[in-house]
């Protein structure tokens, strides 16, 4: 099968087609799965970009030796992904606790996002207040939070990944908000929201 | 913080997701080659038609079982020609004993062959 054809494929069926030995599907599941696993891992890591890599290869590497046994239909491949991927971050978070390293000072790179320098540096500065602030968060906050708000799944499915209930979670992400606009408010002005509503 | 401005600035992010590098694509990439299963593909050779001869044997039960009824053949043709007067002698040991018989011949001539029809 063609690389270009994987477009239209589930990734579930792309698990049954890389057990089968199917090359192009390897290609395919790499590059969907790989760069959302990467965020997740780096936000809950407080921006620690090697370690969130080593989280996402050794994600990966588990999703290559489960796929011979995958079940179709059972759990989307991105939620076991995910679940995955949050052990190994708490994994890693109880390791640099036990050795007192704690990486809230691991700014992320800024972002590439508008046409304008200014713009660009603004909306740089805001993930990097944002990432801080994520990283304020107790860690189940901040999964919950990420996954909801930055990476789009649903509140069963963050159940799911967390292995907690749907009632939970809806709290979690509540509780985590508020947190987080907490702990962003005193820098509404400098992050420019303040300006933004005058131009409106 | 607002939260209208919260979920914007959350919206902000979720659009510019940190990108892996090239090395990690990389490195993810030749794990997945590297663990990903052999395709199952079936060689012509694997599932060629067998021969006449082998399917005759395989259909007679076996190499064994057609020595068995090859031997059990050669056998029942040699005693359809054997001569009738020979069988008393290798059943019963009639005339082995006697002087007058120095050789038997089991095999009948032609000629007996003919007047027996």
């Amino acid at each position: 099968m063609a690389f270009d054809a994987t477009s239209e494929i589930s990734d579930d069926a792309l698990m049954v087609l890389y057990a089968n030995g199917d090359r192009p599907a390897a290609l395919a599941l790499a590059q969907r799965i790989t760069p959302r696993v990467l965020g997740y891992a780096t936000r809950l890591l407080g921006g620690d970009r090697a370690e969130a890599e080593d989280v996402a290869q050794e994600t990966m590497l588990r999703l290559w030796r489960t796929a011979p046994s995958w079940r179709q239909g059972e759990t989307k491949v991105t939620t076991w992904a995910f679940r995955v991927a949050t052990n190994l971050c708490i994994d890693r978070q109880r390791s640099r606790r036990r050795k007192g390293q704690v990486a809230l000072d691991d700014a992320p790179e800024p972002v590439d996002s508008g046409p304008g320098a200014e713009g660009r540096m603004q909306d740089g500065q805001r993930m990097v207040a944002l990432e801080t602030a994520l990283a304020t968060l107790p860690d189940r906050q901040r999964q919950a939070v990420v996954l909801r708000h930055l990476e789009g799944l649903t509140n069963p499915e963050i159940a799911t990944v967390l292995d907690i209930g749907v009632e939970a979670v809806e709290s979690l992400t509540a509780r985590g908000k508020r947190a987080l606009a907490a702990a962003l408010s005193g820098q509404r002005d400098a992050l420019g929201y303040k300006d933004d509503r005058d131009a409106d | 913080m607002q939260t209208s401005d919260l979920d914007d600035l959350l919206a902000l992010a979720a659009m510019h997701p940190p990108a892996p590098s090239p090395a990690l694509m990389d490195r993810v990439t030749a794990d997945a080659l590297a663990l990903q299963p052999q395709s199952l593909t079936v060689s012509r050779a694997a599932v060629a038609r067998p021969g006449l001869w082998s399917r005759l044997v395989d259909l007679l039960g076996g190499p064994a079982a057609l020595a068995g009824v090859t031997s059990a053949a050669l056998f029942g043709i040699a005693l359809g020609y054997l001569d009738p007067t020979t069988v008393d002698i290798l059943a019963l040991g009639q005339g082995v004993d006697q002087a007058e018989t120095e050789a038997v011949d089991f095999f009948p001539s032609v000629d007996f062959l003919m007047t027996e029809g």
